[in-house]
């Protein structure tokens, strides 16, 4: 216990910059918490303006950072967090797998390929609008719609013979989760044909593990899976956030870089459990002296009653821990040995 | 000593599963030197991983010193029997040469200045100048770090010693020195030291090769 502790307080101190920041963004929390609990109606408009201003992201995507493994999250949840208050530029993907067969004129050989379903292209920044050729007069809003539409890659209409305005024949296949993942069972979702509107190069893709060779709406993947009656699963999504929210996004984001020292930690044997310990002690230390900090100043500022000033430091300081609870979870989860195999 | 008895393992993932242990059963004793050579992604680090209790295996079973690794606490195991070692060396950032050092003997609770004072015989040990010890990792070259590496995988003071590529990011000098402290190690204080290695020149001066190819062991 007094290791952990001792280990905690040195990474504050020499990861400097960060626990600052980390001070900084509770305290500024505390202070919005306590204008909006204080002053409801003034505050509020103020508060508005002020979050719309910090552009704060979230993410809820792979633990590990690659789109392979990891994440299902069931359609109904996204929905829930679609239709939040405080949440807006919704952004999701799915993976799925295809099959590519040969055309009546027997072009080519079946292929796996790789597919991504988008709800728009800024979900998937590996690639940029720009570099994507599309059709005369076609732009990429389809990609928020179910239209039968894809881009695709040129290695992939190289290989298969396919142009651009082509239709693209796939047999579609789904994961069936519900026997657990030790199960893992690949079925048949059916037939589809895409109209291609465009296309891009995989090479222009950056640090991205697994490069779709079709990319597609999302709400047609949806579609697809529902015309057969499927459960449907999706593999990230990114939303902006606002209010409470930001404080509990940035100590998750804080610790998410940190995994590969947790598993060193882990790799000398320290347990879960201490390294759980030590990431909330880290935590509690910066997001008390950060509630500290929040509640003199907006006790100096006096916009709000100093019983306002208390709760919003309270709902902040445990928003604020609240966000070690998710990567400590999720560190259960990851695989020590790929984290430490992994090149510098 | 360590007993792997037909041991399998599988990595399920979303879109397959890869069976990279198929089988495998072999036999580890104190006081030699193993080379695990083979292609890559052939399973020589899902093995390694596997003998130092970061996941059990799929089917078969693991024996140290004839203890079964599913019915041990093997967080203590890797504190205080096995250390690993990489080739990216895994050094804690935050912290200097000397404290990562320290960190398993002060994680066993032993007191700070005694711990200091073991970690600078152990780098003594493994030939690091003194004036390194304050400095952090990244300000060491490729053969200090694996130094480092390994006063603190003796820090933990068992008797097994797991080296995946222990020398694959040095160059020829720095991989033959960290080579021979593995070899002294081994023999005068009773090791029992596996390391995968790409280097056949290297594997030859083991006393006993495996080769793994597909997830089995050849030879
Ligand atoms: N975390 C993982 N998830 C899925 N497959 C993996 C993972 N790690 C390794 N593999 C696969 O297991 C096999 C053995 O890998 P590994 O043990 O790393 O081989 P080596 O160390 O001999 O190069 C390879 O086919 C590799 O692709
Ligand atoms: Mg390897």
């Amino acid at each position: 216990m007094k290791f952990t502790i001792s280990l905690a307080l040195l990474n504050i101190r020499r990861r400097i910059a960060t626990s600052a920041l980390a001070i900084a963004v509770c305290a500024a929390t505390v202070v919005l918490l306590a204008v909006y609990f204080g002053n409801i109606s003034a505050g509020q408009r103020q508060l508005t303006n002020l979050t719309e201003s910090i552009p704060v992201v979230a993410r809820v995507s792979n633990l590990i950072g690659t789109q392979v493994t990891g994440l299902q999250i069931k359609h109904e949840r996204m929905q829930e967090i679609k239709r939040l208050e405080n949440i807006s530029e919704f952004r999701c993907t799915v993976n799925l797998m295809g099959e590519y067969t040969a055309d009546a004129a027997g072009r080519a050989d079946a292929h796996d390929i790789n597919m991504l379903g988008v709800n728009g292209i800024d979900a998937f920044p590996a690639l940029s609008a720009g570099a994507i050729s599309m059709e005369d007069g076609v732009g990429l809003d389809f990609l928020d719609t179910n239209a039968a539409m894809c881009i695709a890659s040129k290695e992939f209409l190289l290989k298969t013979g396919l142009a651009q305005g082509d239709t693209v024949r796939l047999v579609l296949y789904y994961y069936d989760y519900s026997r657990g993942s030790y199960l893992l069972r690949f079925l048949q979702l059916g037939a589809s044909e895409l109209k291609i509107a465009g296309s891009y190069t995989e090479a222009d893709m950056s640090d991205s593990i697994a490069t779709p060779a079709i990319i597609c709406p999302y709400a047609w993947a949806e579609y697809i899976h529902e015309a057969v009656g499927v459960d449907f699963y999706a593999d990230s999504a990114v939303f902006k956030v606002k209010e409470l929210l930001i404080a509990y996004i940035v100590s998750y984001v804080i610790l998410q870089g940190r995994q590969r020292e947790f598993a060193i930690m882990r790799a000398v044997g320290t347990s879960a459990g201490m390294c759980t310990a030590e990431a909330f002690f880290e935590s509690a230390v910066l997001a008390l002296c950060g509630g500290l900090v929040g509640t003199v100043a907006a006790l100096f500022i006096g916009k709000a009653d100093p019983l306002s000033v208390l709760l919003a430091a309270v709902a902040a300081v445990l928003c604020y821990i609240c966000g070690i609870i998710a990567p400590a979870l999720a560190r259960k989860r990851i695989s020590v040995s790929m984290a430490l195999s992994g090149a510098e | 000593m360590i007993n792997v008895n037909d041991v399998s393992y599988n990595y399920v993932s979303k879109y397959h599963t890869v069976e990279a242990l198929k089988n495998v059963s072999c036999k580890f004793e104190n006081g030699m030197l193993y080379s695990i050579i083979g292609p890559s992604g052939s399973g020589k680090t899902t093995l390694l991983s596997l003998l130092a209790g970061l996941d059990l295996p799929t089917s078969g079973e693991i024996f140290i010193d004839n203890v079964s690794m599913s019915s041990m606490d093997r967080d203590k195991y890797r504190r205080e029997q096995a250390a690993v070692i990489y080739q990216s060396f895994n050094l804690f950032p935050l912290l200097t040469a000397k404290e990562n050092i320290m960190f398993p003997m002060l994680l066993k609770g032993m007191n700070k200045a005694e711990a200091g004072r073991i970690a600078t015989e152990y780098a003594e040990d493994v030939g690091l100048r003194e004036v390194l010890l304050s400095k952090r990792p990244l300000l060491l070259s490729g053969g200090e770090q694996q130094r480092v590496a390994i006063a603190r995988a003796l820090a933990i003071g068992g008797d097994i010693l797991l080296a995946d590529e222990p020398t694959g990011n040095l160059d020829e000098e720095n991989g033959k020195v960290i080579m021979s402290i593995l070899k002294r190690l081994t023999h005068e204080n009773d090791y029992l030291c596996i390391m995968i290695t790409h280097n056949t020149e290297m594997a030859e001066q083991s006393d006993r090769v495996y080769a793994i190819k597909d997830g089995r062991v050849v030879s």
